[in-house]
């Protein structure tokens, strides 16, 4: 009986082991290998990190940031992609933190917001990046990525309602699949290409690691949490721009006949009397798009009232409640060209001071 | 919670265990797994739970209750028992199957407005195949073949056996309630061997199937711009990717069930190596025709008005014309039911009815031309040569079969078929369908492999019991290569199995 | 009726059926080995056994009887 035994498990678990082996070992997109608290402690240290070739999960870091940042702070950055690069020299303010996440929706802005409550952090100001994420339901409805934060942004709902909030509890926000994901066959298949491609030494590009090379070209993070993209990304030219914008996907990201969401107004609405109940400055800021996705927008404007929606509605909440709105999406009003962005829609960083200082309201 | 899902390895993982350390508690063990199975396939809201309590309360109550009271009854009671019973459970499955399609067609035909959207139930998991095992066991009990159960776990556990539940094999009670209600015994060989087959399914369904399913995709999506040719060799791939995408599922089910020591019936016996049509579909989904059959062909053919037809038909035609006739009819109302069962659409129809009965009178009308040539040309039928070309003619002569499932319509079949006669010799397009080398290699490989395998066990020497009888390392070797190709090449992709939809 | 009586019985009907007056009956005799003996041929034969033996033989045994020796036995026990 123990004989058989042995022998099944002969036959079988080598190849189980392989998977989970290889699966661990390479792990390209950092499942087993993305500490973000570690990561976060080498900015702390006042280190530059690199964030690896492969994803690390920028929720999980900027959570991090929010519960080593000092509570006391001069600025903090929200917003999607287009605000990653926001940092202190940029503002000028010693104690800026970027807490800005690819893809950030309403939800995940909401889940920093509580996580913040929860720490006791109360920045001095807060600059918002207006976007659809924040204001589409087509997006934010989704929720593909901010369901993990989702008891955050539950706690803070009920804070900006005024109650006591249930604090979630630590832990909430681990991912429960990662012992699965061991036996993912998907995530062999990719881990195999990913050796084939790169060889073993290549694994160690997957991981963060302090950028201690000046001439790294890799993308990294500095101190304060914003992102300097790869070197090979910051040359973009305008030729890139215009073929990003070319394909860019209008009818999703601008949510093709679609309309401001009104609930996501009314929470707007609640976060602004929110701040000013606890003393902090709003800013908003709303980032250009490249002129030559601008170009494809104008002449079928009708069709994306959504952008034109949240331009009205941050100029009438920053009238309203006299807040500071900077930029628009207008690329022109900042007087930005194709070569001045890295593709369809992010600025420059060399330029982005353009758009913070253009002062609408 | 899919069959190729880590939820799945960690259910089983867990569940095998305290199956074996349950005793005589097996079946409570079994049946415990296979509800959470059954709720767990599906989106997982309170809404479709409380539906699919009230669903598999309603199923097990006319079930049970139908049978003990079936069993008690005399005479005209009893078959009137049976009839309501059978009755309220093939209603479900019209008003979860047909119903809506019903009144949708209908209000498209009479240009009314549709205000049957409440109707919708949206798909019941496994539907078609365990309301056929519970009427099975209704009939059966009907018919004094056994008593009927006492224990409604046992009967539960009968209808909604967790790796059957989904898409069969179709079971039959005495069989499987000796297995269920054994002492769990954990011998290591069933085990492996239970690994073993749901390896082979894998390898079938996620190596070869979804690859070939991309060249049915693309040729059938827009057939006129492919030649006759390349919708030739679609509609073989077709054949291909359902029976590796079927089969496949099926290795698994059998695989997973031999895990814990049951053994599920067979659906396939190599059906490619048929010498006849009609042989290939005793060898095709066996357990669904052999269901027809016992359930509904031989009542049908016991009524006195069949046996009067019978006797008239011979009496006018002389012994072997006069059974043509009863036989047709019987077969023609077999396949229309077959084609009903899978959904009852007009191609359905035209597939698994119209097309199969035209071969099948033009295999008797042929057969006795066929005997004359074979004399004339001194043609051994046992011959391996005669023998390959007849499977070939009966691959040939499925096409049709699978050119209409495919087109998905009566109509598109029908142009696709002229087109495919038609434009045989016109320009290839096949590269449109985008494969890479190694899909390509992957596909030769897995056919060929497959292909063997099959034809190993059609002679009578399957791979597995061969497998066994060499040296470990062989078996090791053979058995984790197949582990690598599918770790390697396998599409986990978020494709489901075709049989699901039924 | 005896087990012979049965089988001599037995062997006429299945000549008439398939029409081949060579066919020997034996016990262990399945489908297999009767040229037209397929699942359709099956109902002719259950009801020309029938019609011979004047009574009806249950469907659930129709079903399940795997060579002529279950048949014979089913014969004799719907017989007393």
């Amino acid at each position: 009986m123990k004989k058989k035994l042995l022998l099944v498990l002969l036959l079988f678990l080598p190849a189980l082991l392989l998977l989970a082996g290889v699966n661990y070992f390479v792990d390209p997109v950092n499942l087993y290998h993305g500490d973000a608290k570690e990561l976060v402690r080498l900015l702390c240290e006042g280190k530059e990190v690199n964030t690896g070739s492969g994803n690390m999960d920028e929720r999980q870091i900027k959570k991090s940031l929010i519960e080593s940042m000092p509570k006391e702070a001069d600025c903090v950055v929200l917003g999607p992609s287009l605000a990653l690069t926001v940092d202190r020299k940029l503002t000028g303010e010693e104690s800026l933190y970027n807490l800005a996440m690819s893809g950030a929706d309403l939800y995940d802005i909401l889940a920093q917001l509580g996580i913040m409550e929860i720490e006791g952090v109360h920045p001095k100001r807060i600059l918002f990046c207006v976007e659809s994420s924040f204001f589409d339901e087509g997006i934010y409805g989704t929720m593909s990525r901010s369901a993990g934060l989702m008891p955050y942004a539950n706690y803070m709902l009920e804070r900006l309602d005024g109650k006591e909030g249930t604090v979630p509890k630590e832990g909430s926000f681990l991912r429960t699949d990662l012992p699965g994901m061991l036996c993912s066959v998907t995530l062999f298949q990719s881990s195999v290409d990913y050796l084939l491609e790169h060889g073993p030494e290549g694994v160690k590009e997957l991981r963060f690691r302090v950028r201690e090379d000046q001439e790294d070209g890799n993308a990294y993070l500095q101190v304060d949490g914003s992102l300097v993209y790869s070197k090979q990304y910051r040359l973009a030219g305008a030729d890139d721009v215009i073929r990003s914008a070319s394909e860019y996907n209008m009818d999703y990201f601008f949510h093709r006949d679609g309309h401001i969401s009104a609930y996501s107004q009314e929470v707007f609405v609640k976060l602004v009397q929110y701040c000013q109940q606890n003393d902090i400055q709003l800013d908003l800021f709303m980032a250009p798009m490249s002129p030559a996705l601008w170009e494809r927008v104008k002449p079928q404007a009708e069709s994306y009232p959504l952008l034109f929606e949240m331009e009205t509605f941050a100029y009438e909440m920053a009238r309203q409640y006299g807040l500071n709105l900077y930029g628009s999406f207008d690329p022109e009003q900042s007087g930005l060209t194709n070569d001045d962005f890295y593709d369809a829609r992010h600025v420059k960083y060399e330029v982005l001071d353009r758009v913070l200082n253009l002062k609408i309201y | 919670m899919s069959l190729t899902s880590f939820g799945f390895f960690a259910f089983l993982l867990v569940g095998i265990p305290v199956y074996y350390l349950s005793g005589r508690y097996g079946r409570y063990v079994l049946l415990a797994m296979s509800l959470y199975f059954y709720f767990a396939i599906a989106p997982a809201t309170v809404s479709y739970h409380v539906k699919l309590t009230a669903i598999v309360l309603y199923i097990l109550t006319v079930t049970y209750v139908g049978a003990l009271l079936i069993d008690r009854a005399k005479g005209r009671w009893r078959t009137l028992l049976t009839f309501l019973s059978i009755a309220g459970l093939a209603a479900f499955l019209f008003f979860t199957k047909y119903l809506y399609q019903i009144l949708e067609s209908l209000s498209v035909l009479f240009h009314a407005p549709n205000r049957f959207s409440f109707l919708q139930f949206g798909s019941v998991i496994g539907v078609s195949y365990f309301i056929l095992s519970a009427i099975g066991y209704l009939i059966d009990v009907c018919w004094q073949s056994y008593p009927a159960e006492k224990n409604p776990g046992t009967v539960c556990l009968f209808i909604f056996f967790f790796p059957q539940v989904i898409s069969g094999p179709v079971t039959r009670f005495p069989e499987m309630k000796e297995q269920f209600c054994k002492r769990p015994v954990l011998d290591w060989g069933t085990i492996e061997h239970g690994i073993r087959r749901m390896l082979w399914g894998y390898f079938k369904k996620l190596v070869i199937s979804d690859r070939f399913a991309v060249v049915v995709g693309t040729v059938y999506a827009d057939y006129l711009s492919f030649s006759g040719f390349d919708l030739f060799v679609a509609t073989l791939c077709y054949a291909i990717r359902l029976y590796t995408d079927f089969s496949g599922c099926m290795d698994i089910v059998l695989g997973a069930a031999q895990l814990f020591g049951i053994t599920l019936p067979e659906n396939f016996n190599a059906p490619f190596f048929s010498a006849t049509v009609q042989e290939f579909w005793q060898r095709w989904h066996i357990t669904l025709g052999g269901w027809f059959k016992d359930y509904v062909m031989y009542p049908f053919q016991k009524t006195k008005g069949m046996i009067t037809l019978g006797k008239k038909c011979k009496a006018k035609f002389g012994k072997k014309a006069g059974k043509k006739i009863p036989f047709y009819l019987a077969m023609l109302l077999l396949w229309f039911l077959i084609g009903l069962w899978h959904g009852g659409a007009g191609y359905y129809f035209v597939a698994s009815a119209a097309i199969p009965f035209t071969l099948l009178i033009l295999g008797d009308l042929c057969s006795p031309l066929s005997e004359r040539l074979v004399k004339l040309l001194h043609i051994r039928r046992e011959s391996a040569a005669w023998k390959t070309v007849s499977y070939l003619r009966t691959n040939l002569l499925l096409c049709p079969v699978w050119v209409f499932v495919c087109a998905g319509s009566v109509e598109r079949g029908f142009l696709a078929l002229k087109h495919a006669v038609c434009s045989f010799f016109g320009e290839t397009n096949l590269s449109a369908c985008a494969l890479t080398r190694t899909d390509l290699v992957m596909m030769a490989l897995g056919t060929v492999i497959l292909g063997a395998a099959e034809y190993l066990q059609h002679r009578g020497t399957p791979v597995t019991p061969m497998l066994d009888r060499k040296p470990f390392a062989v078996k090791w070797l053979v058995v984790n290569a197949e582990i690598l190709v599918i770790l390697l090449f396998g599409l986990v992709g978020t494709s489901s199995f075709i049989y699901f939809r039924f | 009726m005896t087990r012979e009586e049965v089988y001599e019985r037995l062997t006429d009907v299945f000549r008439e059926v398939f029409d081949d007056d060579s066919i020997e009956l034996r016990d262990e005799t399945t489908a297999e080995d009767i040229e037209d003996w397929d699942s359709f041929e099956h109902i002719n034969l259950v009801v020309a056994v029938e019609t011979e033996f004047s009574f009806k033989i249950p469907m659930g045994k129709v079903i399940t009887m795997k060579n002529v020796g279950e048949m014979v036995d089913i014969i004799l026990s719907l017989g007393k």
